[in-house]
């Protein structure tokens, strides 16, 4: 009788978690402890699947025609340490592949002259758009806030940042410094 | 066309049932499987898309011409615009519009906007869209989601709102796309 064997392929054994998937058996193949415990892992990681919520509280200046990525200091949960604030705290860095559902809303404080954009995006590796958000400047608003989301296929050290960018001709500040973050990046494994 | 990815069926068990593979067969791989592949489309639009200039304001289709696609509900070249539900249950849908500002500024409503429509009915979510009032052509980008509850043969659409002069979506990174994923029966 022809035997499946449980083993890591290379790609598995790179990444933090296994992808949870549960092998088909053979007509006669008892259920195993492995094969058993392979569904309880799969059940295990679909309940508490990769995910973060990471927060600004140090406010951030953003130079005039300068892409400027957002600097995420603090995290309300980080299932795989993908974020570290010491190091590049703007990004965060896939620990497990798969399709990530990722959403980043951040305020920019808006300035005179009104008339040109500005932005909100979501970069992966550092130049990939995968979603952006521009808007006309209105020094009406105190604050303007953005929202973009995407469902990102990822491997396992691409990273994910927010990235704003402005030509009102001087810098614009993230007001995280007042009484609530105006920057977060929160994200979740929704697939391989 | 059935789905690529059926639903899966649990079924339980009888005491000291014999046959235990084929009962593992047919209710763990398929139930825990299905999670990692629940149908998923990214589409987005790579040809630029013109909308004729047009006092009444029509909505327009996107033609959404180039994306990914796990359950065969896209074609990049018939009905483009649509991503036709091939499995029923409650979708997340996510969808950007990218459009240029009209070649002759300066009018006082600049504006466009963003729908996401089911069989070409139903709004489900909408995003107003405001032209850069600086260099022509400079345009904007918005991003509208929603969760729509879709029977198999209904399909999602972005739609754009015209402008009294012909406007012209963006192909770049500002494109237009949608994202479609299967949540729940």
């Amino acid at each position: 009788m022809r035997r499946r064997r449980f083993h890591l392929s290379i790609w598995e054994s790179l990444v933090n978690r296994l992808a949870p998937s549960v092998p088909q058996l053979d007509t006669g193949d008892p259920i195993t402890a492995a094969v058993w415990n392979r569904f309880v892992y799969a059940a295990g990681f679909h309940l508490r699947a990769p995910s973060a919520l990471l927060y600004q509280t140090i406010s951030q200046s953003v130079a005039s025609t300068t892409p400027t990525r957002i600097v995420f200091d603090s995290a309300v949960r980080d299932t795989e340490g993908g974020h570290d604030p010491a190091v590049n705290a703007s990004r965060y860095t896939i620990k497990t592949a798969g399709t990530y559902l990722v959403t980043i809303v951040a305020a920019m404080q808006s300035y005179t002259p009104p008339g040109g954009e500005e932005s909100l995006a979501i970069i992966v590796n550092g130049g990939v758009f995968w979603a952006i958000h521009i808007l006309p400047r209105d020094p009406q608003m105190t604050n303007t806030w953005f929202s973009c989301t995407a469902e990102i296929p990822l491997q396992v050290g691409d990273y994910v940042e927010g990235q704003l960018w402005q030509d009102s001709g001087q810098a614009q500040d993230v007001p995280s410094a007042f009484s609530q973050p105006a920057a977060w990046m929160g994200l979740h494994w929704v697939g391989v | 066309m059935p789905p690529r990815y059926p639903l899966p069926i649990p079924a339980g068990v009888g005491v000291a049932q014999l046959g235990a593979s084929t009962a593992w067969n047919t209710t763990m791989p398929p139930t825990i499987n299905f999670g990692l592949n629940r149908p998923y489309g990214y589409l987005w639009q790579s040809v630029a898309q013109t909308l004729p200039g047009n006092s009444n304001r029509p909505k327009v289709p996107v033609a959404l011409d180039s994306g990914v696609d796990n359950a065969g509900a896209h074609s990049g070249s018939v009905n483009n615009s649509r991503y036709t539900c091939q499995l029923a249950g409650l979708y997340h849908v996510i969808g950007q519009l990218g459009m240029r500002s009209p070649a002759i500024v300066g009018t006082a409503e600049q504006t466009s906007q963003l729908d996401i429509v089911v069989n070409g009915i139903t709004t489900h979510a909408m995003a107003p869209l405001r032209f850069d009032t600086g260099p022509a052509n400079a345009g904007g980008t918005v991003q509208a989601a929603t969760y729509i509850q879709l029977r198999v043969g209904d399909y999602a659409q972005l739609y754009a709102l015209s402008y009294f002069d012909p406007i012209t979506t963006f192909t770049d990174y500002r494109r237009s796309a949608m994202f479609v994923h299967w949540v729940s029966t």
